[in-house]
């Protein structure tokens, strides 16, 4: 902000009352006066003659002038002080633009005032949009967190005397996907914390494809390439991370093709690890992956635009995505690469740890 | 096991070549990128060695953020750019080309004695298996072996990441083998290489992992072990496959003449000891040679004639080739493919073609005329797609698929007799090989006899209806396609390996 603007914003500070009270009377004087004016010049030129025709022009057009020049300068005073009110409003929400040097005065007040009005409205429209995002997105983490209520144990309990009776009536099938699906529920949900050994994720998504395999059959394979487990067993990741990519490959992959392979490559560099999650699915064309792409590099994932629902696999790889770059930094994330009716290769990048890395408090947790 | 990532890039941008490319290479790896021919790869090239800056992109070395501006700087200092023309000086020796140059880079090599530097060059090539003499003047040596001291070189300069670019599709494959075997010992070391081809199947023996780049960005990454030659044809052609071009069944009310065009007998010359050959009217006759020598050297004999003993007969008339013996005016036509195409960039396509068909088509129509025009298209349909008549181009705008076609187009419409061609799918990608064989198989068709001279049999197989086996200078044997695989199952592999996808999926 310069100079200019401060001066613009002292000299924009009210007056009060008393000089209200000063200028209003006198420019209603100063209108009156050139009204009677006018009628005295009338009266010379139709009924009087025409000899002081001139000096009552004259006296006219002063008058006149005077209360337009007044009122000018009243209009000028006012744009100041909405251009002070602007500049105090748009401090308080946001940067504002620079004043526009080189300009006249007036010419530049009255930019000033229009741009930062339009902009203010703008920025008023968006933030009632994002107060309404956020209270939606408020809403189903609320949600979310109600559903999570359900007392856990119970569903495991369920699950394991749902295994037990199954295994009485020799059913092992069942016995086997409700033991299975004990074990998903009681990753995905107890507190494990955030962070898992990559060898705990690996057993996860093993564990998610012994579900998968109930609805697929022996349509689906899984092929992981890892190091040995001292290495996957040693260093942390975020937890389900893997799983929600791997969902993907079942439900876009496979879903018209009815089967297929998902290959894991897991592979630790010095700084980093990779793992990469391959699938001989569907694969997409070039537009549907740049859409992709663009929508999980988002920093919020938008639910609704255009009143039109986005698609919804984009939502479990950017959550995956904000959550790698939220703990980890740029640098990490996923990549993902396709080609049609060829598979895709979703890459997920973040550093090595080999302790579950602490996430940071914020200021009010402390508190 | 940990790997150590010796390079990164992401999201790299440049308008009109790469749209959020991404690349890593691992120390001791060989990557391979594969393109079509005309993808504009070798733009990543141009980025790595700092000649090109890219609008956007995130960069790593060891793993390790760079800023955009000194990326190229970091990068270059790390890679070494195999490029076709050799860099070494033929006057020098090989210890002379490969530490003189060191020495310019680092002051504490001033004073090593060209002895030492002898010496040095000696243990470095017994390490690396290569039986060559450091003294020996590099202008000496085959273009097989420049390239190895090429890499040897390059190594010894310090470089972590050798690029090659496509510089050893004329290689047999023989050669290709032991340039192979010398990259592995060299990835033993920790050096990685970066190889940017538009012929992938020549790296599967050597590949760890293969990137599939198209319109500028990732396709696909597969590792070595998935690796499939037909798959990954697939994917880089995808909507521009073009059906190709297949004989009709021969009608038997009408048999092919079996008339020969050209007859050579008890031929002889440096590479090549009494070698006796017919070609038929509407036949290819592949004369392959695996060690690479005496093939060219027929070609050469047939185009520019020189020291040979022996009778070459041409319709049954005794042929004595000269300077000007591969022109119309002879009936004989010889296409070269080496080093790009041998069309004038300065002329329109049409000016192109009339440079060789003035002879044949100046008695029908005005030369350059529009009636010559028309007259082209209705001919040559296929082969001219994409070139409109009412607005001939230059080459400048045309394809390198375009290219290639006119390349052939141009001599076939001389109405040759003979057609003789080197090394003709020994360049470029799936689809230009493709174009290359169905061309070929028309003119043949039309009654032009063709004469392939190639040291691949994947080439002689995908082109030939007779393969004449050279080895040592003689004729081995002259089989026939089928015969000819029977004879090699190791051939056969590799051609299942290649057909694997490609026949299913079209």
């Amino acid at each position: 902000m310069g100079d200019e603007l401060r001066r613009v914003k002292r000299q924009a500070v009210p007056r009060g009352s008393l000089y209200a009270a000063v200028l209003y009377p006198f420019i209603a004087v100063l209108t009156a006066i050139g009204l009677v004016a006018c009628g005295l010049l009338l009266y010379e030129l139709f009924a009087v003659g025409r000899d002081n025709a001139v000096c009552v022009t004259a006296v006219c057009v002063i008058l006149l002038t005077g209360g337009l020049l007044a009122w000018t300068l009243r209009l000028k005073n006012q744009f100041l002080q909405l251009g002070a009110v602007i500049q105090r409003v748009s401090d308080a929400v946001d940067e504002i633009s620079d004043v526009p040097k080189g300009e006249h005065a007036s010419v530049r007040i009255t930019n000033f005032a229009t741009d930062n009005i339009e902009a203010l409205f703008d920025r008023y429209q968006a933030s009632l949009n994002r107060e309404y995002e956020e209270e939606l997105l408020a809403r189903q983490a609320q949600y979310a967190i109600l559903q999570s209520q359900i007392n856990p144990h119970f569903l495991y309990n369920t699950l394991d005397s749902m295994r037990g009776n199954a295994l009485d009536k020799d059913v092992p099938e069942i016995a086997e996907i409700a033991e299975a699906l004990s074990h998903f529920f009681r990753y995905s949900i107890s507190g494990m914390g955030d962070f898992v050994t990559v060898q705990q994720e690996l057993d996860s998504v093993l564990n998610y494809l012994r579900i998968q395999r109930y609805r697929f059959g022996d349509r689906i394979r899984l092929v992981i390439e890892c190091p040995e487990d001292e290495i996957t067993s040693r260093f942390y990741m975020p937890k389900l991370t893997l799983q929600p990519i791997v969902e993907n490959c079942f439900y876009h992959g496979f879903k018209n093709k009815g089967g297929g392979t998902i290959t894991i490559r897991v592979i630790f560099t010095r700084r980093n690890v990779l793992i990469q999650i391959s699938d001989d699915g569907e694969g997409m064309d070039e537009p549907s992956l740049k859409r992709l792409q663009a929508s999980i590099a988002k920093e919020t994932y938008r639910t609704v635009t255009d009143g039109r629902k986005q698609p919804s696999h984009g939502i479990a790889l950017h959550n995956v995505n904000q959550r790698l770059k939220l703990y980890f930094g740029q640098g990490c994330g996923i990549y993902i690469s396709s080609a049609p009716n060829a598979g895709t290769d979703i890459e997920v990048r973040f550093p090595v740890a080999d302790k579950p890395p602490v996430w940071p408090k914020r200021e009010d947790e402390e508190s | 096991m940990i790997k150590s990532e010796l390079l990164r890039m992401e999201q790299v941008s440049l308008p009109g070549y790469l749209d959020g490319f991404r690349l890593n290479i691992y120390q001791g790896e060989v990557l391979v990128l594969a393109s079509l021919s005309g993808s504009q790869s070798e733009v990543i090239a141009d980025i790595l060695d700092g000649s090109v800056t890219p609008r956007d992109g995130l960069f790593w070395l060891d793993e390790r953020p760079l800023k955009p501006r000194e990326a190229a700087t970091s990068y270059k200092a790390q890679l070494f750019r195999f490029r076709e023309k050799s860099s070494l000086i033929p006057g020098m020796s090989i210890a002379e080309n490969i530490f003189n140059i060191q020495t310019r880079h680092s002051k504490k090599n001033i004073l090593v004695h060209p002895k030492e530097n002898a010496q040095m060059t000696q243990i470095i090539l017994n390490e690396l298996g290569l039986s060559l003499h450091p003294d020996e003047p590099v202008g000496r040596l085959s273009a097989f072996a420049m390239h190895k001291i090429e890499i040897v070189k390059a190594v010894a300069l310090g470089a972590r990441l050798v690029i090659i670019e496509d510089v050893w599709g004329g290689f047999p494959d023989v050669h290709r083998s032991a340039l192979f075997d010398l990259m592995k010992k060299l990835c033993d070391l920790g050096v990685a290489f970066l190889i940017l081809t538009q012929r992938h199947e020549d790296f599967a023996s050597v590949m760890d992992r293969i990137v599939i780049f198209h319109n500028g960005c990732n396709f696909r990454t597969l590792p070595g072990c998935e690796y499939r030659a037909g798959f990954v044809d697939r994917l880089l052609i995808g909507e521009h496959y073009i059906p190709t071009y297949e004989s009709a069944p021969p009608d038997p009310a009408e048999p092919l003449p079996t008339r020969e065009v050209l007859r050579i007998s008890g031929l002889s010359c440096r590479h090549l000891k009494d070698l006796n050959l017919a070609v038929h009217v509407g036949e290819i006759v592949c004369v392959l040679d695996m060690q690479d020598r005496g093939q060219e050297e027929l070609i050469r004999v047939l185009t520019e004639g020189g020291t040979y003993s022996g009778s070459i007969e041409l319709n049954g008339v005794p042929f004595s080739p000269g300077e000007r013996s591969g022109s119309p005016v002879n009936g004989v036509g010889a296409v070269s493919f080496q080093g790009g195409n041998t069309l004038f960039e300065n002329l329109t396509w049409p000016e192109n073609l009339a440079l060789m068909s003035r002879r044949q088509l100046s008695d029908k129509t005005p030369l350059l005329g529009k009636g010559v025009l028309r007259y082209l298209q209705s001919e040559y349909r296929d082969e001219l797609d994409g070139l409109a008549a009412d607005r001939p181009l230059a080459l400048s705008g045309a394809t390198v698929y375009q290219r290639r076609k006119l390349t052939l187009l141009k001599w076939i419409i001389s109405g040759p007799k003979l057609l003789l061609c080197s090394k003709p799918c020994s360049e470029g990608d799936v689809l230009l090989r493709e174009i290359t064989r169905s061309m070929l198989r028309k003119a043949a068709d039309s009654g032009i006899a063709v004469l392939i001279a190639s040291s691949n049999p994947m080439e002689a197989l995908a082109c030939a209806d007779s393969i004449a086996v050279l080895s040592d200078g003689r004729i081995k044997a002259i089989l026939e396609p089928a015969e000819f695989l029977a004879n090699n199952p190791d051939v056969q592999r590799s051609i299942e390996s290649v057909d694997d996808g490609i026949e299913n999926q079209y």
